[in-house]
């Protein structure tokens, strides 16, 4: 084989495989479409403190994020739910130690604390307020309390759900107010 | 990831000896820079450091497997008046990119496009861990002051699936130090 001959062949494999390389670009582009054009958004959530309402031994209330602005311009592109946070502040007005846990639900009419420990989904334990004190519950210390975060996404996905907050003796000895959602989706742009 | 580091060391010095072997040009470097969130309410910038080597398999075309350990920088909200903070997170990414380069030296210099594939492992306090597969794409530029010594720059796009669907895309913007073994 001559050299012009070996050079047409070397320059053709090398135009293939270019078609090759850019075809692999354009699929690759194509599958990853659906999440190069991503983002995050974020929901800031105050609950009234009118909405809370004192119970059997807890208390409750209910969040409803599809009324909320950032919700509805997405809620048809929302992919998931990347993350969701609880504060609020505890106020131990007894003499005792308060223990607190907190649920969730889609059920908003649980009428007791049998029905919510045993319906309910745990996702806050080991709460404690001295007698006398104030807990404010931060983003930093509701992470090292939370569990079940795969159940509480779900819940929030649809975008109702009620939160029961369990302590012994409420609501006579205890105060719970100034309670905000914060609510991260991840969803096309 | 202390799984996937010996197995990247593996891939690096295959990679030396093909590139020896067929005595294609190599080189391995070390970057640092920026990470920057792209429609991210939840993240800021953080930083980012990684380690690469590269191997010209032809003079336009290159491969990089790559690491890359990044972080995202703590976000502050306002939660009723009060400013609360919420940890960013990591991720610690191996992958390969390919080099479509501006071929030979061009005033010992070279421009070039990127494209390519990672596993990516994302950590943020109070979240389960994920491995995702990611994209990159980007540009940089190399400058060249000696034959065995490179000075980068590149932005790169870098693009992470999610577990539950979306992603999380993110401009990296970088420089380094490339050091060049054998001849093109």
């Amino acid at each position: 084989m001559n050299r012009k001959k070996k050079k047409e062949i070397g320059n053709l494999i090398k135009k293939k495989s270019l078609w090759g390389l850019w075809g692999c670009i354009l699929l690759i582009l194509l599958v990853s479409s659906c999440f190069l054009f991503s983002g995050t958004w974020v929901i800031i959530y105050e609950v009234e403190d009118a909405n809370i309402h004192p119970s059997q031994s807890f208390y409750k209330f209910t969040v409803d994020l599809t009324e909320e602005d950032i919700w509805k311009d997405h809620k048809d592109d929302i992919d998931d739910i990347a993350d969701i946070s609880f504060t609020f502040k505890l106020a131990n007005t007894g003499d005792d130690t308060l223990t607190g846990r907190v649920y969730v639900s889609s059920d908003s009419v649980l009428a007791d604390t049998a029905a919510v420990k045993s319906s309910a989904t745990i996702i806050l334990d080991g709460i404690t307020v001295a007698s006398g004190d104030t807990l404010q519950m931060t983003l930093a210390h509701y992470y090292d309390l939370l569990q079940n975060f795969d159940t509480l996404k779900n819940l929030v996905k649809s975008g109702k759900f009620t939160a029961y907050a369990i302590v012994p003796n409420a609501p006579n000895d205890m105060e719970f107010f100034d309670v905000i959602v914060v609510v991260t989706i991840s969803g096309g742009l | 990831m202390k799984k996937l580091i010996p197995v990247f060391g593996v891939v690096l010095f295959l990679l030396m000896m093909v590139s020896t072997a067929s005595a294609a040009k190599f080189s391995i470097g070390g970057f640092a820079g920026v990470n920057i969130p792209l429609f991210q309410e939840d993240v800021k910038s953080g930083l980012l450091f990684g380690a690469k080597g590269r191997i010209a398999v032809l003079p336009f075309l290159g491969v990089e497997p790559n690491f890359v350990y990044s972080k995202y920088g703590d976000k502050d909200f306002d939660i009723g008046g009060q400013s609360m903070s919420r940890e960013g997170g990591t991720i610690t990414s191996f992958g390969v990119d390919l080099l479509l380069m501006t071929p030979g030296e061009f005033s010992r210099g070279r421009f070039y496009a990127l494209l390519g594939v990672n596993s990516n492992s994302l950590k943020r306090k109070g979240l389960a861990d994920q491995t995702q597969l990611g994209l990159s794409l980007g540009t940089g530029f190399e400058f060249l002051p000696t034959d065995i010594l490179g000075i980068e720059v590149r932005a790169r796009l870098h693009g992470i699936s999610l577990e539950g669907g979306g992603g999380r895309n993110n401009l990296e913007l970088s420089g380094g130090l490339n050091y060049h073994f054998g001849k093109e």
